[in-house]
């Protein structure tokens, strides 16, 4: 059997799909996260599956980038959810409700 | 093209280095001296502000990098502008981080890398320092936002701001996926076989049918992804938990500086990336992009406007109106793409885009610096009531603000009016058109919020000068503030009478935009 | 541009991924059926559980959140060892490079030793306060 384009593309949206769902569904901030990583990784799955296409190294050099560039703002996230935790006891991201209006 | 040029990078290099010493320095100073680094960095950016408006406009277009990275009038326009806001960013926060009392070198520096990442977008030649460079400006300002992480506001409002930013960067680096499956391109502009610079546009309209819809989603995904970032509606539930949240200099920061990127990037892709259409061709992909961006300015500007008018606090009131500010800018936005769509190359809606930005940036500092000289740089009274009689307690500084307000909604002869003026008149423009004269409806929308616009903040000037004083407490007015904010309610003025210059300015981007 | 051609792959090719995907989930579930098998089975009660004589009765969890300093260190290893996927193309390219691009990859090289030097002076790494 021959792997076309197309199935990495449906493999890449189903992930996609699954991170944006968690993403807005979520109520745990590090389940959100993982989702958010998700998504980065469908759309570096699609740029590796064109690069092949292509034939070319642009999509792959991309996708070191974007691996480094998911990396830092992991480190970011977690850090900025543990001194939320700190402050409230929870990562629940319905809980942060101060602001209203 | 294939050089690495790395004078055109200059003032990048410029920046990181100042910010690593402004990093490093903090580790030896010691203490009480360490709040000296917002002059420090206050210095440092005017240096490389005088040093950007003594460049000359370039005549062509250069590339560094590899072409990773281009040198142009845009580019060198919105530079000046961002070196501007990353002082009176510097001026405002050097008071307030004294009031909070800790790490002002993290802060600084963040501030300068931040600034470096906008520099790298304003220069953008390639989705891959798109990326890179636009998620170098948000993940500073995601730390920022959270600056204060002691502060149940702050920590609250750094956590909203990263989980919508990163969503939006992964619906961005999705959509570019795809605009590379398509044209097998990540570079806006790259030598072809013939040895011929080629536009991503061109590869774009020279595509069949169905890549083309290939790359139709790649644009749909990769602009919603910088709607997010620049506010719009209906991506912009953020913005008020976040600018209310944020400490106040970083909600400046935010509203220009972060605003005045996601614009820049949405108007490259739009020049470079998005194809021409010769007249009389098959209209389809760029209509559509048309008519989902007027969809989107309409609802941007009549939400944020209306949004706005019940708010109690003032700082959430400024995230609603940047939200209406947006959609002003998005009118410009739908003039340049509906240009397009006719086949036209005039891009007059991008030159009222850079006045808009370069009159905003005064008008929005001002206003900020007031409310964190008004709040002594703490966080505590950002109520709108709170300003009741601050005409009597503090005259000068009702006053600043006050000019502020009404050219933030736009009354002669003042620099706001004119940015709206110009992005309306280049909608009108465009509805010249064959098939875009429903484009008037736009233009006439952003009319009615004109008016909508002026209520609420007339409100708070109301509150300043009809209300008696709550407390006979005084304003003290440190005086690099003050001057900063002076001089801004100054430029304000001055941009508003003598605007000769600053549209020449502006209308001297339009030369380069292409190669 | 050159026709793509849109078979990119074939099933064939994934075999070894297969073979590996077996071999990993059928490692983890023979050792976790053969340590059930194997290993001694203790009758367990609950007077067989609680603490005699010696020891106090347990009032809480046992299971305590203590500080994690790792949390931090955790952080910045993801971040000083994802910096390395740079080196891998450029050390692929070594033979045929610039010498410019060698001095490129020490500046990047140097800004990473000046995290890693603020890193350490600010005290991320040093356990031993509190």
């Amino acid at each position: 059997m021959e792997i076309h384009i197309a199935h990495y593309l449906i493999v890449a949206g189903i992930l996609f799909s699954i991170g944006l769902v968690g993403v807005v569904v979520r109520r745990n901030a590090i389940v959100v996260l993982m989702c958010l990583e998700l998504m980065l990784n469908a759309a570096n799955l699609v740029f590796v599956a064109f690069a092949r296409m292509h034939g070319n190294m642009q999509g792959r050099i991309f996708v070191f980038f974007a691996i480094t560039v998911a990396a830092a703002e992991a480190a970011v996230m977690l850090a900025i959810i543990i001194a939320v935790y700190r402050q409230r006891e929870t990562v629940n991201t319905d809980d942060m409700d101060i602001m209203q209006g | 093209m294939d050089a690495m040029n790395l004078h055109l990078m200059l003032p990048e290099i410029y920046l990181v280095l100042l910010g690593l010493v402004i990093l490093i320095a903090d580790l030896y100073l010691a203490p009480e001296k360490r709040f000296n680094l917002g002059w420090w960095t206050a210095g440092g950016l005017s240096v490389l502000a005088v040093w950007l408006f003594a460049t000359p406009t370039p005549e062509t277009v250069e590339f560094a990098g590899f072409g990773l990275y281009r040198a142009d009038g845009f580019a060198l326009f919105m530079k000046k502008v961002f070196a501007l806001t990353g002082i009176l960013v510097a001026v405002m926060s050097t008071g307030y981080l004294k009031r909070y009392g800790r790490g002002p070198g993290e802060f600084f520096s963040l501030v300068i890398f931040a600034l470096t990442g906008m520099f790298m977008v304003a220069s953008v030649n390639d989705f891959m320092s798109l990326f890179v460079s636009l998620e170098l400006v948000t993940l500073c300002l995601f730390i920022l936002a959270a600056y204060r992480r002691h502060d149940k506001l702050s920590g609250e409002a750094g956590i909203k701001y990263i989980i919508v930013g990163a969503m939006a960067a992964g619906l961005m680096l999705f959509g570019m996926a795809f605009i590379y499956g398509a044209t097998g391109e990540v570079r806006f502009t790259y030598m072809g076989a013939d040895g011929q610079l080629v536009l991503l546009s061109q590869t774009v309209a020279n595509l069949e049918s169905g890549w083309q819809m290939t790359a139709l989603f790649g644009f749909t995904v990769l602009l919603v992804g910088l709607g997010f970032k620049v506010a719009a509606v209906p991506f912009h539930v953020w913005v008020p938990d976040v600018y209310q949240g944020a400490p106040t200099p970083v909600t400046a920061f935010l509203s220009v500086g972060s605003k005045a990127a996601g614009f820049i990037l949405i108007i490259r892709v739009i020049t470079l990336v998005v194809p021409t259409i010769a007249p009389g061709a098959d209209l389809a992909l760029v209509d559509q992009l048309v008519k989902l961006f007027a969809l989107i300015a309409g609802l941007t500007l009549f939400y944020g406007n209306l949004a706005a008018i019940p708010q109690k606090n003032l700082k959430r009131l400024m995230g609603f109106s940047s939200i209406g500010h947006a959609g002003y800018l998005l009118l410009g936005i739908v003039a340049v793409l509906a240009m397009k769509a006719a086949g036209e190359e005039t891009m007059n809606g991008v030159s009222a885009i850079a006045f808009y930005l370069f009159a905003y940036v005064f008008t929005n500092m001002a206003m900020f610096i007031g409310m964190v000289i008004f709040t002594q740089g703490s966080e505590d009274s950002h109520a709108i009531d709170d300003y009741a009689g601050l005409g009597k307690r503090a005259p000068l500084l009702a006053l600043c603000m006050t000019i502020a307000l009404l050219s933030l909604a736009g009354v002669p002869p003042l620099a706001g009016f004119f940015g709206k003026f110009y992005l309306i008149s280049s909608i009108v423009e465009a509805a010249r058109l064959d098939g875009y004269g429903w484009l008037l409806v736009l233009a006439a929308a952003g009319a009615v919020n004109v008016v909508i616009s002026m209520y609420y903040y007339l409100c708070v000037v109301k509150r300043m000068y009809m209300l008696e004083p709550t407390s006979d407490e005084p304003i003290h007015l440190p005086p690099p503030a003050k001057i900063a904010m002076v001089a801004c309610i100054v430029l304000v003025v001055v941009i508003g009478i003598f605007q000769g210059p600053f549209v020449q300015m502006a209308t001297g981007v339009l030369a380069t935009l292409g190669f | 541009m050159t026709p793509c051609p849109a078979v990119i792959a074939t099933v064939s090719e994934y075999v070894p991924v297969l073979v590996m995907l077996i071999f990993a989930v059928s490692f983890a579930g023979f050792s976790l059926v053969v340590s059930v098998l194997l290993g001694k089975k203790a009758p367990t009660n609950p007077v067989k559980d609680a603490a005699y004589e010696c020891g106090m009765p347990p009032i809480s969890d046992a299971h305590q959140r203590f500080s994690v300093k790792f949390y931090l260190v955790a952080i910045l290893f993801v971040l000083f060892d994802i910096e390395v996927v740079f080196l891998y193309p450029w050390a692929v390219q070594f033979q045929a490079m610039p010498a410019f691009l060698f001095a490129e990859m020490l500046v990047f090289i140097g800004i990473l030793f000046l995290g890693w030097w603020y890193v350490i002076r600010k005290g991320a790494v040093d356990w031993s306060t509190e």
